[in-house]
Order: C-alpha cells, then sequence, then structure tokens
C-alpha cells in the first residue's frame, strides 16, 4: 500500500495507466541490485531511487576519483576519497526517504556473489571489466535473475536484458552467448585508459533504468533478445537480435559449487592473476634512483598524461605503440615499467614478456599516483 | 550486389572507418578471412557478427544480404 506521502510523490507515474497505483506498488515491492557505482551506475541509481523501487543494493568496492567527477554525476568534490557505496546511499537517500539502501562496499567475486545476488528481484551490470561481467552472468543464470546489461567504449555504449523472459519454451539469451568469450586484457581497455565521453554513462544508464522500470512494471517490450548499440557521436542506434545459444552454457558453471571454483580474473586472462610478472613498490624504486643504479624507466601512459613526473621521464611508449617501439626498451638493464595506477603497465609487461621475451620488466606498483604519495612523504 | 561492412568500437580504429563497402564476397567465412586479411589487427581481437541485425554464429552466404557488422564486446562502465 502506498502511503498518502507517496501517492503524492509518484502523482505522475500514477497518471500513466500503464503504471498506475498498481504499477508504482510494484517498483515499491521490488528489490535491485546495482553492481559499481560509476559511471553506469550513478544515473541508474538516481532513477530507480526517484522512482521509488522498494530496495535498492549498491555494490563498489572503490573510493571516488577526482577523474570520476567529469562523469559520475552522483558525486562532489568533498567526496573525492569516500567510498563510492556509502556516500552514493547518503545522497540518495536524501532524494528518497522511501527507499531502502543496501550498501556492499566490496568487490564482487566467486566467494561473495550468489549471496549478495539472491536476495534480488533483477540485476544491473554498470561494471567495467570482463571479468566481473562474465561472472555477474554466470551468477545471473544460476539463480535465474534477469540481468540489465550496459557497457561502454569511448563514443559508443551497448544494452541488453539477458536471462529474462522464456519465449514458447526457448531459453532466453545471457552474456555469453553474445560475447561467448573476452578479449585478451591487453586489448580490452577501460575508460581509465581510453577516456570516455562524459554524458555517454549517462545514456546507457539512464537506459539501463528504463529497462528495469520495463521488467518491474511488466510494461512494454524488454530488450530481452537484442542488444542496442549506440554511437553518441553519429547517433545511430542499431538494434541486433541475439538468440539463445546452447554453446554458451559450456562455459556457464552448472552448480554453485563449480560457480565457487570459478577463476574469472584467469578465464579473462586478467594479468593481475599472473605470477610472472615482477613486481618493485614505489619505496624500492625511489631508494634505487637514489642509489643511481642504472635503470631504464617506461612511461606506458598517453602522451601528455598526468601528472608529468620529471624524476621519472626516461622513455615513454604509449601502450597502443609498445609493439611498434619494442626496439627502444632495453633487454640489459633492469626496465621499471609504470603508468597512472599500474594496469597498463602490468599489459604492456604482459605483450612484451609474451612477444619479445623480455626477462628484465618490473611492474611499478600502484603507479605513477602511489610513487607520488611515497615521494612527498620521503 | 555491394554490401555495407559496420565497424564498431575498437574495430573502427582498426579499419579507419566505421564504414566500408565491399562486393562480390560469397559468405561471411570468406568476408571474414578478407576483413583479417586486410586489416591483421583484427586478428586479435574477438568480435560477433550480425548479418542484417541478427547474430550470426556459423557460416552464411551473402547473396541478397545488405549489411554486416562487426560487434565487440565493451568493458566500460
Amino acid at each position: 500500500m502506498l502511503s498518502k506521502e507517496e501517492i503524492s510523490r509518484y502523482s505522475r507515474h500514477l497518471l500513466l495507466p500503464e503504471i498506475g497505483t498498481e504499477g508504482q506498488e510494484k517498483l515499491k515491492k521490488a528489490k535491485v541490485l546495482v553492481i559499481g557505482a560509476g559511471g553506469l551506475g550513478c544515473p541508474v541509481l538516481l532513477y530507480l531511487t526517484a522512482v521509488g523501487v522498494g530496495e535498492i543494493g549498491i555494490v563498489d568496492f572503490d573510493t571516488v576519483d577526482e577523474s570520476n567527477l567529469q562523469r559520475q554525476i552522483l558525486f562532489a568534490v568533498e567526496d573525492v576519497g569516500k567510498p563510492k557505496a556509502n556516500v552514493a546511499a547518503d545522497k540518495l537517500f536524501k532524494q528518497n526517504p522511501f527507499v531502502k539502501f543496501t550498501i556492499h562496499n566490496l568487490q564482487l567475486n566467486n566467494q561473495n556473489a550468489l549471496d549478495i545476488i539472491k536476495n534480488f528481484d533483477i540485476i544491473i551490470d554498470g561494471t567495467d571489466n570482463f571479468a566481473t561481467r562474465y561472472l555477474i552472468n554466470d551468477a545471473c543464470v544460476l539463480l535465474n535473475k534477469p540481468l540489465v546489461y550496459g557497457a561502454i567504449y569511448r563514443f559508443e555504449g551497448q544494452v541488453s536484458v539477458f536471462n529474462f523472459g522464456n519465449k514458447n519454451g526457448i531459453n532466453p539469451p545471457n552474456y555469453r552467448c553474445v560475447f561467448p568469450e573476452p578479449p585478451a586484457p591487453e586489448f580490452s581497455p577501460n575508460c581509465s585508459e581510453i577516456g570516455v565521453l562524459g554524458v555517454l554513462p549517462g545514456i546507457i544508464g539512464t537506459l539501463q533504468a528504463n529497462e528495469a522500470i520495463k521488467l518491474i512494471t511488466g510494461i512494454g517490450e524488454p530488450l530481452s533478445g537484442k542488444l542496442l548499440v549506440i554511437n553518441a557521436l553519429t547517433m545511430h542506434f542499431t538494434t541486433i537480435d541475439v538468440h539463445y545459444d546452447k554453446g554458451s552454457y559450456k562455459n556457464i558453471p552448472a552448480c554453485t559449487e563449480e560457480f565457487l571454483k570459478m577463476d574469472y580474473a584467469y578465464f579473462c586472462g586478467s594479468p593481475n592473476q599472473s605470477d610472472d610478472i615482477k613486481s618493485i613498490t614505489a619505496g624500492e624504486l625511489i631508494s634505487l634512483l637514489d642509489k643511481k643504479e642504472n635503470l631504464q624507466i617506461l612511461d606506458v601512459r598517453e602522451l601528455g598524461e598526468l601528472p608529468e613526473v620529471t624524476s621519472l621521464s626516461d622513455l615513454q611508449i604509449p601502450l597502443s605503440e609498445i609493439d611498434a617501439q619494442v626496439h627502444k626498451i632495453s633487454k640489459e638493464k633492469k626496465v621499471i615499467v609504470f603508468c597512472r595506477g599500474g594496469t597498463r603497465s602490468k599489459q604492456a609487461i604482459t605483450l612484451l614478456q609474451k612477444k619479445s621475451e623480455f626477462k628484465n620488466l618490473y611492474n611499478l606498483e600502484g603507479g605513477v599516483l602511489k610513487y607520488l604519495k611515497e615521494f612527498q612523504n620521503k | 550486389m555491394k554490401i555495407q561492412l559496420k565497424f564498431f568500437g575498437q574495430l573502427a580504429e582498426i579499419t579507419g572507418k566505421e564504414i566500408v563497402e565491399v562486393d562480390g564476397i560469397e559468405d561471411t567465412d570468406s568476408l571474414v578471412k578478407r576483413m583479417l586479411n586486410e586489416f591483421p589487427k583484427l586478428k586479435s581481437c574477438k568480435f560477433q557478427i550480425a548479418v542484417d541485425q541478427k547474430l550470426l554464429k556459423q557460416n552464411q552466404q551473402l547473396k541478397s544480404v545488405s549489411e554486416v557488422a562487426f560487434l565487440p564486446p565493451f568493458a566500460g562502465g
């Protein structure tokens, strides 16, 4: 039952015959899990809160970074450094105190995913990496939960609804029916590496919220069996028909036990999991530099990327050009490879070790950001 | 008959254009082969093919087809 305040708050919904009191009560009863409170998560959360979804779970392990503010519209300057899930819940509660928020300040993994996801009716994927996307998909297939998918790349985005509905006894498609395998990590850069148009996650996230509302209220035609692809520069909207593919199930764990044993980082070839990358901490590098060790320091960030660090300006080859300029990298000296946060440098090392058999490469842990912090504390 | 090829995401960055027109290709397998030949960097990408807006899982004749889309997965969020 809607209270007097809720009837007044949701009056514009109640006026729509397609939603009305019945639809609004469905929204109130619904429990939606939003995984990732970033570019996609922010608009999803704002709209689901505003329209009165009864319970919203927020999963995010990260803290707000200054570079998030260009597109992650829930956060302000004062939030930098604070946990995203908590900041988001605080702000959203102010927008709509009728919504109950559950905060999951953690990184979703195969050990905790099922326990969290099982408590919700609809799952929204707003994550930024393939390993978590495959993990969420598989968990949703196992638990039979509809998944609202959204993903972005620079100026383009994709939206779909997976694992929902059952047309004439045919299973609905899931993420693996469309994309059975992830690309190699060196070919799957994220927004922090290649940039993204600020408004793009706003467009895609808002479409995800729209799909969730349609699923909850049962109105319209959800994007199940369809992949919507949008180009924000040309404003071309393309809808691709996708189908259930039996073959996609060969990689999906068949039961909870199998799911708990899955290594999604390995499946996606994540360099985080590979043991053969040597690393060096910021402190160790500083002491090597103090000792004037004969090092080569390789910056794999894009040209002109900030912060500029004169003490580390030795050799710069952007990750995308490593292949073409590999001859500039020493095979004798100790080579310290760095980027902003330590991810691209790992990819560069993986690539160099695989293709050119380097054995003298060290990844600077935490990248230039960690280095600068250590340097200031010195 | 001319077929319009549409490249998305990183794939368009590799081909240098979002739309390429081709002619006289029999089926999707030979089309992919030709594209990998023409743009070898595509070999390191994972992509799916949609023929006239339908995702494809096996080889298909291109007779009376007007459009083939090359779709990579996106990770960003």
